[in-house]
């Protein structure tokens, strides 16, 4: 059994023919990423894989896809050791309360203070 | 030397292996024909734990009736995909 | 059971990107210039790298010989540095149909085409494709012909994928920045035909010497 990600063949529903562009920060986020690759040669795009399969079917089922990409990046970076996961979410809350807003993680909502 | 050259017969595996897997569950116990010797590369399911260094290992292109995969697929057609060889056994 | 879409999160993660940028350079890990220098290189490679390729081999047998026999070597004899091991090239004629998808994720040649495109993307796809190609291929507005086989290829190791799709009829005479104009990264997906572009058949009749 390979995995929640590994869905070849099941049901799904009718084909969106839709191209949005990638979002500013979504292209920023690949862009952190490969920068490290290349740079630091500590990570890789079969550990980001890896953690995307392993951080749980409901963040997967929920989350778009360059969503999960960040969400893995970002607990691949405390795995390692680069940047904790509790530093990420503190700076998250710091960032949206000097704006007046407020992070509900649980919820993964950025909402009004 | 590559186990297998274009044209032989070979059956996906159905391992037991957790972890990253690069073997779709709808082509476990598939046979079908070997289409290319892709290369040699480093083990996915090692890089994917920054092990250092990683299996290198022999990719082939398998080839699958996809009457073989799903009920009713049309005769015709098929499903290429990419198996690392320790997924493979031969097939007489 | 459904695959589920999911789209959620989107500010969220935007915000969290955010952080980990700021995090990421206070620390040193990344300088500012390592991080313009990836977002330059990731926002640099896009169709028309790809829509050159599949011009110039219609244009040039043995160029197409080329390209079909090592993808990543003819991208190269263009200028392009390709980065993925290797780019397998599919040719599709009036029997064959040739269809990419990457079920597990979302492997792509990004080095030479730039991002997917969001449908390619998407669970619907990657869950439906290997499946049913011709009706998925229906819903994306290319329903084939009857008696044309369906290969799918499902990229989901080391090789990337690049679709040569059929020329355009008509298009004998045109050049291959016209001819790279017909060609959709659908199209090099296997998703769509490579189609006549109507602004390039205006710009030819008020070019007399464009036949």
């Amino acid at each position: 059994m390979t995995g929640y990600h590994d869905i070849g063949g099941k049901a799904a529903g009718p084909m969106i023919k839709l191209d949005p562009q990638p979002a500013e920060w979504a292209m920023l986020s690949e862009a952190l990423r490969n920068a490290i690759q290349q740079k630091h040669r500590n990570i890789s795009l079969d550990e980001l894989r890896r953690t995307f399969e392993t951080m749980g079917e409901e963040l997967y089922n929920s989350l778009g896809f360059y969503e999960r990409r960040v969400a893995a990046f970002a607990r691949l970076l405390d795995e390692k050791g680069i940047v904790g996961l509790d530093e990420t979410l503190a700076r998250m809350d710091a960032i949206a309360a000097a704006r007046g807003q407020r992070v509900n993680h649980a919820a993964m909502n950025v909402e009004p203070a | 030397m590559p186990r297998f050259a274009a044209g032989d017969r070979v059956r996906i595996l159905d391992l037991p292996k957790t972890g990253h897997i690069r073997v779709p569950d709808y082509v476990r116990g598939a046979v079908g024909a070997i289409e290319r010797h892709c290369g040699t590369y480093a083990n996915p399911e090692e890089l994917a734990y920054g092990r250092p260094d990683p299996a290198r290992v022999d990719l082939y292109r398998v080839r699958i009736a996809q009457a073989a995969l799903w009920a009713g697929a049309p005769a015709s057609d098929e499903l290429d995909i990419e198996i690392y060889d320790h997924w493979l056994e031969p097939v007489a | 059971m459904m695959i589920c879409e999911g789209e959620a999160g989107g500010d969220y993660h935007a915000l969290m990107t955010e952080a980990l940028h700021r995090l990421l350079l206070e620390r040193g890990v990344l300088e500012p210039a390592d991080v313009d220098r990836l977002i330059a290189q990731l926002s640099k490679p896009n169709r028309e790298w790809g829509a050159r390729l599949i011009a110039r081999a219609w244009m040039d047998a043995d160029y197409k010989a080329r390209l079909l026999a090592d993808g990543r070597a003819a991208g190269a004899e263009l200028g392009f540095s390709i980065k993925e091991a290797q780019i397998i090239v599919l040719e599709n004629t009036p029997g064959l149909h040739n269809l990419v998808v990457c079920t597990l994720c979302s492997c792509y040649p990004r080095s030479l085409l730039g991002q997917p495109p969001w449908w390619y993307i998407s669970k619907t796809y990657r869950a439906r494709a290997v499946r049913e190609p011709r009706a998925v291929l229906a819903e994306l507005g290319y329903p084939l012909p009857e008696g044309v086989r369906v290969r799918v290829h499902d990229s989901n190791a080391d090789m990337r994928y690049l679709v040569l799709p059929m020329r355009p009829e008509g298009t004998e005479a045109w050049d291959e920045t016209r001819l790279a104009d017909c060609v959709s990264r659908d199209a090099m997906v296997g998703a769509a035909p490579a189609r006549v572009i109507w602004e390039t058949v205006q710009q030819a009749a008020s070019d007399p010497t464009q036949a």
